[in-house]
């Protein structure tokens, strides 16, 4: 067994925005959108990074890009040494977005639709002084069809493309400086199911081929399955389980998790109605309740989880779980 | 026969729909035929285009026209007894008939909640408006009916709710108070069009749930659209399977999950990862795309994309609907040639 090389490591993040009232603009509060979240991701693996809306995940995610300055916690990034990206400056941070970069949900909010696909997939390999004129559009040929688009296409503008097609031109983008980690942000829940599947297979293609490293943000628990290594579950800013994927979903070992699991449609009409439906709604991460945050909620809930908030403990070998009750629960899986 | 009939609530036959636009013609619809069994689900899948919010459009008659009009076929609604029934495709889309029909026989809900209540009226205005309309309720009355109709869907502190304005309500609460208006009058039919495709999964389940206990309390067929295979497994006793405006198969929900006839549906149906397994190998994708809406096929729209094409057949005449199977049909020429001989 090769030795796992961690090539992220996240800790203790924290990202906080004000919220201010009155004519003096006064703090009143924070919505924490993301409070104390931990895990890492080991070169070459695809990390799942799942939760319902407002858990937190894409402001973890655009975190880790410095798309935004996280409020606390550490970032390390190993690249040769490690450096931790919330303390990056300008250059440093240059550097490191050759080596991190994004894709985005919604192929037509994320293009800039006058600027042609050689521009798009171009800008950062001449802002960078990559490459310029011939070799520049040499370049992007080459990322086009890895990508599966024609590069004799190169001089349409984004509107010439399909959904899918689109996405093939972000993918490409991202791709162009040659990136070590992929931060994908939902990247197909904005398409149709038959295009999901060929966005699906080119991501894993392109990460078998180029050696990638993959944050896949998602919602979408079978898409997870597919395609990551390793689950990190998010609930209102906080990290609730980290595991293998596969031990994950055979053996859950939070009451989120397991709900989470259990509430997705199953498609196959004989296991119609056997699911745990969870009451109340998912907490305003301004107000979130005491204690463990999911225990409103939670089917198993004791005195203990109002007032402390649960650590996260080592359940078995590389599985987390922040549950009081962790050790004695019998969770159900999919 | 008749047993049968009497179960049927509401029958589309040979449905069809244009948008004359100035670039073209959309063929929106294709002779689209389906059933709504009374007191059951029919689930309608489809990717983006397929023509199926159209179809629950034109059951409605709330097609945007112009562009859109319906230029054949009928959609017929039975009577409590099954003898009697409406066209509803003759009716004039503004008169006094099919105003009858909205909202008391046949009501529906959106996608997204947000855009489809007022944002300038309390919810509970909203909710009475149609039994004031319809059941000639004074306003107080309305207002309590409103009150027990929240109630009835689930939402906390409906006495409170009632005078709350959209924007107030959460995504989750803003669905069910959406299901609460299309229930006001008890229809016999419900519409939903992708009803939780908005929410969270842990909500999605909650809303589910409720539509499922609602049916079971008042009785009503639902036509769910969706393009969500899990949920039409989940909720739907009869499926339609939509392409490009054209119904490629329809049958029983077990009929078409164990045994999927028509390509696209195969297809579609190993495009999905799965939530039980992890498989190494890659996912089935279909090739190519959706085709250009004002695309014209003389034969199958599919015959591109499909892995099992006959290029002299499927290219040439429109594929014929097939009953293979008792209520299952497909169109196809697959089946054609097995049904011959």
């Amino acid at each position: 067994m090769v030795e796992k090389q961690v090539l992220l490591e996240v800790s203790e993040l924290r990202k906080y925005y004000p919220i201010s009232r009155g004519i003096f603009r006064r703090v009143a509060g924070y919505v924490k959108a993301v409070d104390g979240v931990s895990f890492s991701v080991n070169q070459g693996e695809v990390v799942g990074l799942i939760g319902e809306s407002g858990c937190g995940k894409t402001t973890t995610g655009r975190c880790i890009l410095r798309a935004i300055t996280p409020t606390s916690g550490s970032i390390l990034f190993h690249n040769g040494k490690a450096q931790d990206v919330t303390a990056m400056n300008r250059d440093e941070l240059r550097d490191y977005r050759r080596n991190a970069q994004m894709i985005f949900q919604d192929p037509y909010s994320s293009l800039n639709p006058r600027m042609s696909v050689l521009e798009i997939v171009g800008e950062a390999l001449y802002v960078n002084g990559v490459a310029r004129g011939r070799a520049l559009e040499d370049r992007v040929r080459v990322l086009m069809s890895q990508v599966g688009l024609k590069p004799e296409h190169m001089r349409r503008f984004p509107h010439a493309f399909s959904g899918g097609q689109r996405q093939r031109i972000g993918i490409a983008r991202a791709l162009a400086l040659e990136p070590k980690l992929i931060v994908a942000d939902e990247p197909t829940s904005a398409l149709d199911v038959s295009i999901q599947a060929q966005i699906i297979n080119l991501l894993q293609n392109l990460q078998k081929t180029l050696g990638l490293t993959y944050l896949l943000i998602a919602h979408d628990l079978s898409v997870i399955r597919h395609f990551s290594n390793r689950v990190v579950v998010l609930y209102v800013g906080q990290a609730c389980e980290v595991s293998d994927t596969e031990e994950l979903f055979r053996a859950p070992r939070h009451p989120y998790t397991e709900a989470l699991l259990s509430a997705v449609p199953k498609p196959d009409p004989k296991r119609r109605g056997n699911r745990i439906v969870l009451g109340g709604e998912v907490p305003d991460p301004a107000a979130a309740p005491l204690g463990c945050k999911f225990h409103p909620r939670c089917p198993y809930s004791q005195e203990v989880c109002r007032t402390e908030l649960p650590p996260m403990i080592e359940v078995s070998e590389d599985h987390f779980a922040s549950c009081h009750f962790s050790e004695t629960l019998k969770l159900r899986a999919v | 026969m008749d047993q049968q009939k009497a179960n049927v609530l509401l029958e589309a036959k040979d449905l069809k729909v244009d948008f004359i636009l100035d670039e073209g013609t959309v063929r929106a619809v294709n002779n689209v035929s389906l059933t709504v069994k009374r007191g059951k689900t029919l689930g309608m899948i489809g990717e983006s285009g397929c023509g199926k919010s159209v179809t629950a459009q034109s059951i409605l008659r709330v097609v945007p026209s112009p562009p859109g009009r319906i230029v054949g076929g009928s959609i017929l609604l039975y009577a409590m007894n099954g003898d009697a029934s409406v066209d509803i495709a003759s009716l004039d889309p503004k008169g006094k008939a099919i105003r009858e029909i909205r909202g008391r026989e046949i009501s529906m809900i959106f996608q997204e909640p947000m855009t489809s209540f007022s944002p300038v009226h309390t919810v509970g205005n909203q909710i009475g408006e149609a039994l004031i309309l319809h059941r000639r309720f004074s306003s107080e009355k309305a207002r309590q009916e409103s009150i027990s109709a929240l109630a009835r869907v689930g939402i906390p502190k409906p006495e409170q709710r009632v005078d709350e304005y959209p924007y107030q309500l959460s995504g989750g609460m803003r669905q069910r108070a959406m299901i609460a208006m299309a229930l006001s009058c008890s229809p016999r039919l419900l519409i939903a069009d992708e009803p939780t495709t908005a929410l969270d999964v842990t909500i999605q389940a909650q809303i589910l749930e409720l539509l499922r206990k609602l049916q079971d309390e008042e009785g009503m067929a639902m036509l769910i659209i969706t393009h969500n295979l899990g949920i039409v497994a989940e909720m739907a006793e009869d499926v339609v399977v939509m392409y490009f405006g054209y119904a490629v198969e329809y049958g029983d929900v077990n009929q078409i999950f164990e045994a999927p006839l028509h390509p696209y549906t195969r297809c579609l149906w190993d495009a999905i990862p799965s939530i039980d397994k992890k498989s190494d190998r890659e996912l089935t994708t279909i090739k190519g795309n959706v085709p250009d809406p004002f695309s014209e096929f003389a034969g199958c729209p599919f015959f591109e994309r499909c892995p099992e094409a006959m290029p002299e057949r499927c290219e040439l005449s429109p594929p014929p609907l097939v009953e293979v199977v008792a209520g299952h049909r497909v169109r196809c020429f697959l089946y054609e040639v097995k049904a011959n001989g």
